[in-house]
């Protein structure tokens, strides 16, 4: 590797990526047509605005939430504190909703609008995994009451379980619809994304379908996972289980 | 393993005729309409990291078409260590939709560790060029194919260059045998914003290295122009791939459209317009 060729990288990434005035345009560009401020001051402009469209192709529910100008600001910062570490941008956005959390300065909504993001970050998750057949509607009705304790169920690889405590799929279902983002309510539970053949889907749960469907994700075998469903919701569950398998949340059991 | 340079023009790789960028947005119109195009070119970064929906409708339309490979990431330029794991994301994604060729761009991307996502330029010197090639060779004996080079739209130069991009890139398919994908576009805008004349560009091209051409639309500033992909191709960027494409015995030409999309059959039309400017012999060939 050579030591010149490192040193005006070196330079240049410099001179692109920061934010202060780039130093020493004069003895390191030149011999063009177009001034070298003006040449450099493309890449400067292309490198945020490439990054900015990036934040916004996946999270526009939150840019419908809080608008395009607030989210163009918060959209800077990210790519200041979080610059791209990648070859390639396709994970460039997956560690915004954590970000958003720990952000400095006043968010309205901050709670409401991390939720948000991790659902938007789960959608994009689930476009990029593959799909798979679902068991039949009837392959639990069918399972024998003493196999229950060693069956495993195992969900779609496009399932995404995101737990919220906010109205989160309303706003989502608010900048589909593209209407006005409704005020954000509290609504413990969780939405659920799956990828089929047909399209995405979402799915909103109470916490204790949460919970369930989180136990059944790790693993847990089905009879102990329904154990730890309230006594009180024990009726739902021929319902719950109807509604997932319609959904094809499932792709086996073991 | 080991790549041997074909002596065959277009490194004997098949003439294609005409195609268009596949973009997202035309999925539906392609895969339920019946496209006129010779070829589609993906841009290889958007499938590699996906098992999904990008995938899936990239197996349909390879099972239709021929596709060829466009990427933005390999960093040919970079100082940091090659990327091999990328390398052979790049492999198993021809393998599996049959690419006719893999292209990335004459530039850098950034640093280990650290990206831009742009198409950065290089200091033309024979340093940087015994560079490049290493990594083109390293690249294609990874492949066992020719790595098809694009030149970039520029718009700064590095005052220690000592030669000129045609050169350089004449002296890079010497050296390794690659191919070149000629962007005709990217020559119009850096000769505006660089200041050389497009013609001593053409005239230092080892035309039987040229695989595939691009075309497509930018945006004129005045003091500068931008490669934006965003509109139809000017008829100073044809009158370049008139003069360009005759001197080849045979390419590919590829529209690329990137922004502000149009629907899937504009596009089409747009790239058709190339039949208008190619010499009459051929047109009808195409």
């Amino acid at each position: 590797m050579s030591a010149t060729l490192a040193r005006r990288q070196e330079w240049l990434f410099t001179a692109i990526t920061g934010t202060d005035a780039p130093a020493r345009i004069g003895s390191m560009l030149g011999g063009t047509a177009v001034d070298p401020a003006i040449g450099l001051e493309v890449y400067r402009f292309g490198y945020r605005a490439r990054l900015r469209e990036c934040i916004i192709d996946d999270f526009p529910a939150v840019q419908h939430v809080i608008g395009e100008a607030a989210f163009a600001a918060l959209a800077e910062r990210y790519i200041t504190d979080k610059p791209p570490r990648d070859a390639t941008l396709n994970a460039y956005g997956s560690r915004f909703p954590a970000w958003l959390r720990s952000a400095s300065g006043r968010l309205p909504q901050r709670a409401h609008l991390v939720q948000l993001a991790m659902l938007e970050w789960a959608l994009v998750e689930a476009l990029h995994a593959p799909t798979a057949p679902a068991i039949a509607k009837s392959a639990l009705s069918t399972l024998a009451p003493s196999a229950w304790p060693t069956t495993r169920l195992r969900l779609a690889p496009s399932v995404r379980i995101v737990p919220c405590t906010w109205s989160v799929n309303a706003s989502y279902e608010a900048f589909r619809a593209k209407r006005p983002a409704p005020l954000a309510v509290r609504q413990p539970g969780a939405v659920v994304i799956i990828r089929r053949p047909a399209g995405m889907r979402r799915l909103e749960l109470d916490q204790d379908e949460c919970r369930l469907l989180q136990r059944l994700a790790a693993g847990v075998p089905l009879g102990r996972a329904l154990a730890g469903v309230p006594t009180e919701r024990s009726g739902m569950i021929q319902a719950v289980f109807s509604r997932w398998l319609a959904h094809g949340l499932f792709v086996g059991l073991a | 393993m080991s790549f041997t340079p074909s002596p065959l023009p277009r490194l004997g790789l098949p003439d294609l005729g005409i195609g268009v960028g596949l973009r997202t947005q035309h999925y539906r119109e392609i895969l339920d309409g019946t496209p006129q195009v010779g070829f589609f070119e993906i841009i290889s970064d958007n499938y590699m990291e996906s098992a999904g929906k990008p995938l899936e409708m990239l197996d349909r339309i390879a099972a239709r078409f021929p596709v060829v490979m466009h990427g933005v990431s390999l960093s040919i330029g970079s100082i940091a260590p090659l990327d091999l794991a990328y390398v052979a994301g790049l492999r198993r994604l021809r393998e599996r939709v049959n690419a006719r060729w893999v292209s990335d761009h004459l530039c850098w991307t950034g640093l280990a560790g650290r990206n831009t996502h742009d198409l950065l330029p290089l200091p033309y010197t024979e340093d940087t060029l015994r560079h490049v090639a290493e990594r083109v060779r390293q690249v294609q004996d990874l492949l066992e194919a020719p790595l098809i080079i694009e030149n970039p739209s520029t718009y700064v130069g590095f005052k220690a260059s000592t030669m000129n991009e045609w050169e350089f890139l004449a002296e890079l398919c010497e050296r390794t045998g690659c191919g070149l994908l000629l962007d005709v576009n990217n020559i119009h805008v850096s000769a505006r914003n660089l200041g050389f004349a497009a013609a001593d560009y053409l005239n230092a091209i080892p035309w039987e290295r040229v695989v595939q051409f691009h075309v497509a639309g930018h945006s004129d500033l005045g003091t500068h122009i931008i490669d934006t992909h965003d509109g139809p191709v000017i008829d100073p960027v044809w009158e370049l791939l008139a003069q360009a494409w005759p001197r080849c015995q045979g390419a590919s030409i590829l529209l690329e459209w990137d922004d502000r999309i149009p629907a899937y059959a504009e596009v089409e039309r747009e790239a058709f317009r190339a039949r208008q400017w190619l010499p009459k012999r051929k047109a009808g060939a195409r």
